[in-house]
């Protein structure tokens, strides 16, 4: 008698349908796919910069415009990556560009709703008087001052960032596969860059940009650290 | 071209990377499952299963990215078993994981070789262990021939292309492999 010696009928059946699946999508139009891309991205950004636009209206300075460009440009890319014909699979050290495109898409995303609901950014000397962040601005203030406030936003903006992009790319990385996760994240912080350009250009954030960077910095090594353990962890209990 | 399944690999591999045929894709991989599976389940410790896998799934990942560049010169078993070994070296020496030195053959050792008859099988099981020993004591490179030779059935040119050596010098290997197993079980034995 002899023991069968091969994949589980599932990692058959996922694989099989993975790659028939990219063939089918390459048959199909590339002006088809182009069009909806730009259509997805264009509506995306359009639905984010809304509540931007209103609030700001004649004082939207150029900052905030070449952000809203920028966050175009990344959905564009994130979509684009998305929607390329490809194995649609998550495997340990197979990084395809549909996982990069769902993070610079999500990343995208979170950075403008983030920006919307701190009051530093939007929210401050708006109609709009209720925010769920403001009472932690309000503690963060109390604690040192726009300083402190700058310093701990960039710390959660890159911790939380970081652990949304961990959560994402969690199966498909390997164990102590670090040069991979760094990738990630500067695909990731990507769509924060605007940010940064938006406080350089505003003159009330200007004096506080290097708290908001050092922060940010702190933010990154932290993340980098939880998402290494937790990698370990996941190796731990799998083997 | 409507293809029937009784094509060779080439024919089949030409048809999934020009045409785009997803049926000459199943055809190929229903051919190299359990060889490919094979060759990475035998080459890992037990504890590393599911790594076995992820590799195999990764080879196909890989095969699809590169069909482009595929030769038909080529045979596609040596093709396809470059890129499962690339792989398989990558992550060895990713340094999470040692290349297994007790080689367990499922096909060889069943449990239900044991069920029906325990003496035979636990007989069996000695001399299983002992090739594995002995095998463990032969060169790497010897190693990877014996086991591309006896297990996966390839040829001596096949094994040249993989280990990236003359067809002499393959044919010789396997032949040093098999005469040294052939030693360290006898010593074994006595």
């Amino acid at each position: 008698m002899t023991e069968f010696i091969g994949p589980s009928e599932e990692v058959s059946r996922d694989l099989i349908n993975a790659i028939s699946g990219a063939l089918k999508e390459e048959k199909k139009s590339r002006s088809l796919r182009l069009g909806r891309v730009l259509l997805l991205s264009t509506l995306t950004t359009l639905l984010l910069s809304c509540p931007l636009y209103f609030m700001f209206r004649e004082e939207l300075s150029l900052a905030w415009k070449l952000a809203m460009g920028f966050w175009w440009l990344c959905l564009t890319v994130g979509f684009y990556l998305y929607y390329l014909p490809q194995p649609r699979l998550e495997v340990p050290g197979y990084l395809s560009p549909w996982i990069l495109a769902k993070i610079l898409i999500s990343m995208t995303v979170l950075t403008v709703i983030q920006i919307l609901i701190c009051p530093s950014f939007v929210f401050l000397e708006t109609p709009f008087s209720w925010s769920p962040f403001e009472s932690l601005t309000h503690l963060f203030m109390s604690w040192g001052g726009m300083q402190t406030c700058m310093f701990l936003c960039g710390l959660l903006m890159t911790v939380f960032g970081g652990v949304l992009s961990f959560l994402i790319v969690a199966r498909t990385l390997k164990e102590g596969d670090s040069r991979n996760f760094t990738k990630v994240l500067a695909i990731a912080y990507l769509s924060q860059a605007p940010l940064l350009l938006v406080q350089i250009l505003d003159g009330d954030l200007r004096p506080y940009v290097v708290f908001w960077i050092v922060g940010g910095l702190l933010g990154l090594a932290m993340a980098l650290g939880l998402s290494r353990a937790l990698t370990r962890l996941k190796f731990y209990f799998q083997n | 071209m409507k293809i029937t399944g009784e094509e060779s690999d080439e024919k089949l591999m030409n048809a999934y990377a020009v045409s785009g045929d997803s049926h000459a894709f199943v055809f190929l991989y229903k051919r190299y499952e359990q060889r490919l599976f094979g060759y990475f389940a035998r080459r890992l410790f037990s504890g590393h299963q599911a790594q076995a896998g992820d590799l195999f799934q990764r080879t196909w990942l890989k095969v699809h990215e590169s069909r482009d560049k595929f030769d038909p010169a080529l045979r596609f078993s040596a093709w396809i078993f470059t890129i499962a070994q690339n792989l398989l070296r990558d992550y060895i020496s990713s340094g999470h994981v040692r290349l297994s030195r007790q080689l367990h053959d499922q096909e060889t050792v069943g449990s239900e070789n044991v069920a029906d008859d325990i003496e035979a099988g636990y007989f069996q099981k000695l001399e299983w262990d002992r090739v594995c020993s002995a095998l463990a004591e032969v060169s790497d490179l010897q190693r990877e021939a014996f086991l591309l030779s006896v297990w996966e059935g390839f040829t001596s040119k096949e094994i040249a292309q993989l280990l990236k050596v003359s067809d002499a010098n393959a044919r010789q290997l396997v032949s040093r492999a098999k005469s040294a197993l052939k030693n360290l079980l006898e010593e074994a034995r006595s």
